[in-house]
Parts: C-alpha cells; structure tokens; sequence
C-alpha cells in the first residue's frame, strides 16, 4: 500500500467502512508506518468524533453510573500487606553479632531480597497481565453469552426446521402416493382412451365413405332438381295454361292435369287416380285435343303405373288453329285416328 | 425508511451562512473548569485505582457516549448497557490507554460506538433500532428544548452533516452508526462498491473541511 491509498482508505477507515483485504493492508501499513500516519489518522478520527458528537443529547439515568462502580467496586481485591525490610529490622533490632557472626544468613537475606525483588516485579506483570486477562475475559464472557445465545437460537431454529422437514417430508410421501394413483387411472384412461380413438377412427372413416356416397347422391339429386327446376319453371311461366280433367260421368276420382304452353304448342299431362291402363296389355289411354266442331285430333298415347299414375308429353302440330278442350280415352294399344273407346277423362 | 431512520434532525436555516464567533461555543465537549483535572491526567489516576477519577470522567463524558450508543441501537435499555460495559473497561484497560494514539475522548467514542455495534449485530436488532431511529422525520425541527439544549457546535456539526448530499450522507451514517462495511452498504443499496467508497470518501473531505473550526478548538482543548 502507498501512503497516497492510505490517504484514500483513511476516511473511511475512522466510520467503520473498510473491510477485507483492504482493512488488513490499510491496518498493517498504518502499524509498520505510525509516525508518518498518525497525525492524518487522528485528523480523520476528529472527523468521526464529531458525528458521534453531533447526536441528539440524553442524559443516562443516575442508575448507570451506580452499576459501574458496584461492578468496579466487586472487581477490587485487596493486595496482601507487605512489611518492608526496613520496618522489620527497626521492630526487631540491628543485630551486629549476627551481621559478623552471621554473614551466611544476611548472605541469605540478600539473596532472598534480590528474589523478592524479582517476584515483585513479576508479581506485577502478572497483576498488569491479570486485569488485562480479566479485561478479555469480561469481553470473552460476553461474546461466550452472545455465542450461547446464538446457539441456543440455531438450535431452535434447527429443531423448528428439522420438525418444518419432517412434515414436509410426510406430506411429499402422501402426495407422492396420490400422485402414484392418480397416474395408474391416467395410464388406465388413457389406454381406454387409445380404444376409442381406433374406434372413432374406424367410424369416421366409415362416415367418409358414406360423406362420399351422399355427395355422389347430392349431385345427381342437384342435377334432378335442376332438372325439375327447369321443368318447373316452364310449367309455371305465364304462358303456361293449367286445365283440369276429370271424369265426365263423374264416377270416379279420376282427374289430370294438363300443363300447355300455347306457343309452343307443347305440354304435359299428369294422370292420377285413374282405372290403371299399363302397357303391354293391349289397351292405351289416347289424348285428343280439340278445336271448337272440328274432329279431335290425336294427340299421343300413353299408359299408368298400377297406381293409375301417368305421364307424358303433348307436342302438336303447328297448324292446329286452336284448341278448346282435352280428352283422353281408352283405346287399342296402337292407338286410333278417332276416339273408338270409352271417354274416362275430360276438361277444357 | 432509511433515510428517515438516520436522522440529522436540524434547524432549517442554512448552514452555508453559518459563521460562529464564539471560540468557546465550538467545542463539542466543554473544557474542564481550572480546578479540574482534564481526561489524560483521570485515566492516569484510574490506572492507578482512583474511583473519583472514574466518577468524574463518567459524569464528564456519559451523555455524550449514552447519546451515541441510544443513536446506534435505538432503545435505551441497551444503551445503558454499553454504557456500563464502557466504563467498566475503561477501569480495566486504562493503564494500556496510549495518549498518542488517540484523545482520551476519541477512545471512548471508539470504545462505546466498537461495543454497540457489537450488541446491534448480535442481537439482531438493526431493524428495530433503524425503525425506532426513523420516528421522527429528517425534515422535523427541533424541539424547543432540544433547541435549548444543543450547543452552538453541535448545530453547526449537524448543519454541516445535513449540507452533505443526500444519497453521501446516507452512506456514512449507514457506515458509522449503521455498523454495516463498504461491501455491506453496496450490496444492500446495489450500488456499485467504487460508488459508494468515493462518495463516502467525498462526503468525509467535505465535513473536514467544513468542521475546520470546530476540529481546530477541540484540539487546542
């Protein structure tokens, strides 16, 4: 460290700032240079001395002061008397016969007063060393008592965790066992599940086929209604005239319709509830058309189911003035020139 | 809340206007009277066992030191502990004292502010101690009898540390009465630590040279 980091490290050293390796080289520089660093130091330390100043005054209670010196007061132990060597010569007298006679004894006591002397000293540096020892050790005690309390307190919290733990653990095992149900009614529904989908596969390819089917079927009913539209909308038109037969003796339900476009001179005629006139039996149902007098002119042959239903389609010729009136009478199967059968329907 | 909780609580008049004329009003600790023995000459005689000199030199300095200590924990019980403890190593240890390396005061604001915030770690109570701190807003004037009561110098202490930028005296009370290290303040701030050591360091430069006065008389005394 240089004494330019030294300046740098000091203010924050004196606020408690500095910390790591920085305290230990700031701390180390400051004890290897103390000449050239103390009067910054203390400088700084001012500086912090007056924040500690500078805080709102409270006086301490009366109390405080009682305790300290209860406390310094119980610290206190007498020291052992000591009688000086003076003193017990003057109370026990000068001895000259024995200071002539008795060298080997004062030898002695030299000897044993150059000890004491030694012990003394010791016996202070050892009382110095003592108080300070006591010193550490009220520290020592107290950071023992803030130790033990830590102790105490992680080994409750300990004892709270490990409990904390334990349930935890046990609620793990429970959820751990649902979770094992849960998953084999998983793996069952989904194996139903697999069977079902084959199945609905099967049914919709199934459903394919038969979307194929009634689309070929939709096309051939659109073209038929088509078709029919067409028919429709020709038999509909304005220029088509509806004429009703029926039964001129009015003896049966029998009854037509006959669709007729004048200007084409083209239509259609729908038989129902008619005695049933099928083909191939040697008879046919002829249609006349009619003008005013003249003589009906045929206007095709044609035959029912077996329900009495028919149909067919009128063309005529042209040149045909007018017409009046519709007949249909029951002929041999190749048909006449004039109505030779029976009339069974009529209408104009 | 932090900021609340370190409360320079002080007048609102400027403090850049501040000029004391009175030598004597800028002394944070008031000089012994004559007849009185000042505080190397006691801690020489409680060396040597002399419980006056213990007395006076508590009656002399305690509100000062209780004050620190209340500042930093927050809760007077604890203060009064340190306290005791202060004085009670003060009685054992006065004898290692060494006058050159530090005023007889600065030891003991060494000696109780090292302690409290030794009892503020252990014991967990930062929180407690920043909440109770915190009660009275930095803006809050000072009670009358706060008024009263303060010194010359000791406004003009707090004016100076109330002059330092926000975020700069956040710093070094979170440092000095928050016990907390360059690296702690960082990390609790996120602040970079460069930041926070140069704006520590700028913050101390300035209160230096704007306490000159007040430094200069509490040395002569």
């Amino acid at each position: 460290m240089t004494h330019e980091s030294f300046r740098e490290f000091a203010p924050l050293y004196v606020i408690g700032a500095l910390d790591g390796a920085e305290l230990v080289e700031f701390e180390c520089y400051v004890a290897a240079n103390r000449s050239l660093c103390e009067a910054e130091l203390k400088e700084f330390q001012a500086v912090a001395d007056q924040l500690a100043m500078s805080v709102p005054q409270a006086q301490p209670p009366s109390g405080v002061l009682q305790r300290v010196l209860a406390a310094v007061e119980k610290s206190e132990k007498p020291e052992p008397a000591r009688t000086p060597v003076a003193e017990r010569w003057q109370r026990n007298g000068f001895n000259w016969r024995s200071l002539i006679f008795g060298w080997a004894p004062w030898a002695a006591v030299a000897v044993m007063f150059v000890l004491l002397t030694i012990m003394t000293n010791q016996m202070r540096t050892m009382t110095h060393r003592y108080r300070e020892q006591q010193a550490e050790g009220d520290k020592d005690k107290g950071i023992q008592a803030r130790q033990d309390e830590k102790i105490s307190q992680l080994s409750s919290n300990l004892d709270a965790q490990s409990r904390e733990f334990k349930t935890q653990v046990d609620q793990l095992q429970t959820d751990n066992r649902a979770l094992q149900r849960d998953t084999q009614a998983l793996k069952a529904t989904n194996l139903k599940l697999a069977a079902d989908k084959i199945e609905l596969m099967r049914v919709a390819d199934e459903l394919r086929k038969q979307t194929a089917l009634q689309d070929a079927q939709l096309i051939s009913l659109q073209r038929q209604a088509g078709d029919q539209s067409a028919k429709l909308e020709e038999l509909t038109s304005r220029a088509i005239r509806l004429v009703q037969l029926s039964d001129p003796k009015g003896e049966t339900k029998a009854a037509a319709s006959v669709y007729w476009q004048d200007a084409k001179k083209q239509g259609l005629i729908v038989v129902s509830s008619l005695q049933p006139v099928v083909e191939g039996q040697g008879k046919a149902l002829e249609l006349w058309a009619i003008c005013g007098s003249e003589p009906p002119v045929p206007a095709g042959l044609f035959w029912t189911d077996a329900t009495g239903h028919g149909e067919m389609e009128i063309r005529l010729s042209s040149e045909m003035a007018c017409l009046d009136k519709f007949a249909v009478s029951v002929e041999p199967a190749g048909g006449s020139t004039s109505p030779t059968g029976p009339i069974v329907l009529v209408g104009q | 809340m932090l900021v609340a909780a370190f409360d320079f609580a002080l007048a609102s008049a400027s403090a850049a206007c501040y000029v004391a004329t009175d030598p004597e009003a800028l002394r944070l600790v008031s000089a012994p009277a004559p007849d009185q023995p000042d505080d190397g000459t006691l801690l020489k005689s409680i060396a040597g066992r002399d419980k006056a000199a213990l007395r006076s030199l508590y009656e002399r300095h305690s509100p000062i030191l209780f004050s620190l200590a209340l500042r930093i924990l927050g809760n007077r019980p604890d203060a009064e502990d340190v306290l005791q403890e202060v004085f009670i190593q003060v009685w054992n240890t006065a004898g290692s004292y060494d006058e050159k390396r530090a005023k007889p005061v600065s030891w003991l604001i060494l000696l109780t502010r090292s302690r409290a915030i030794d009892r503020l770690r252990s014991r967990q109570t930062r929180m407690r101690a920043t909440e109770a701190a915190g009660a009275a807003k930095p803006d809050d004037p000072p009670t009358p009898i706060q008024q009263a009561s303060a010194s010359e110098a000791r406004a003009l202490v707090r004016r100076a540390v109330d002059l330092l930028p926000a975020e700069q005296r956040l710093l070094v009370e979170l440092a000095y009465f928050g016990g907390l290290t360059q690296s702690e303040i960082a990390a609790r701030l996120g602040q970079p630590l460069g930041t926070v050591k140069t704006r520590m360091r700028a913050a101390m430069l300035q209160l230096r040279e704007q306490l000159a006065g007040v430094l200069r008389e509490e040395t002569k005394s």
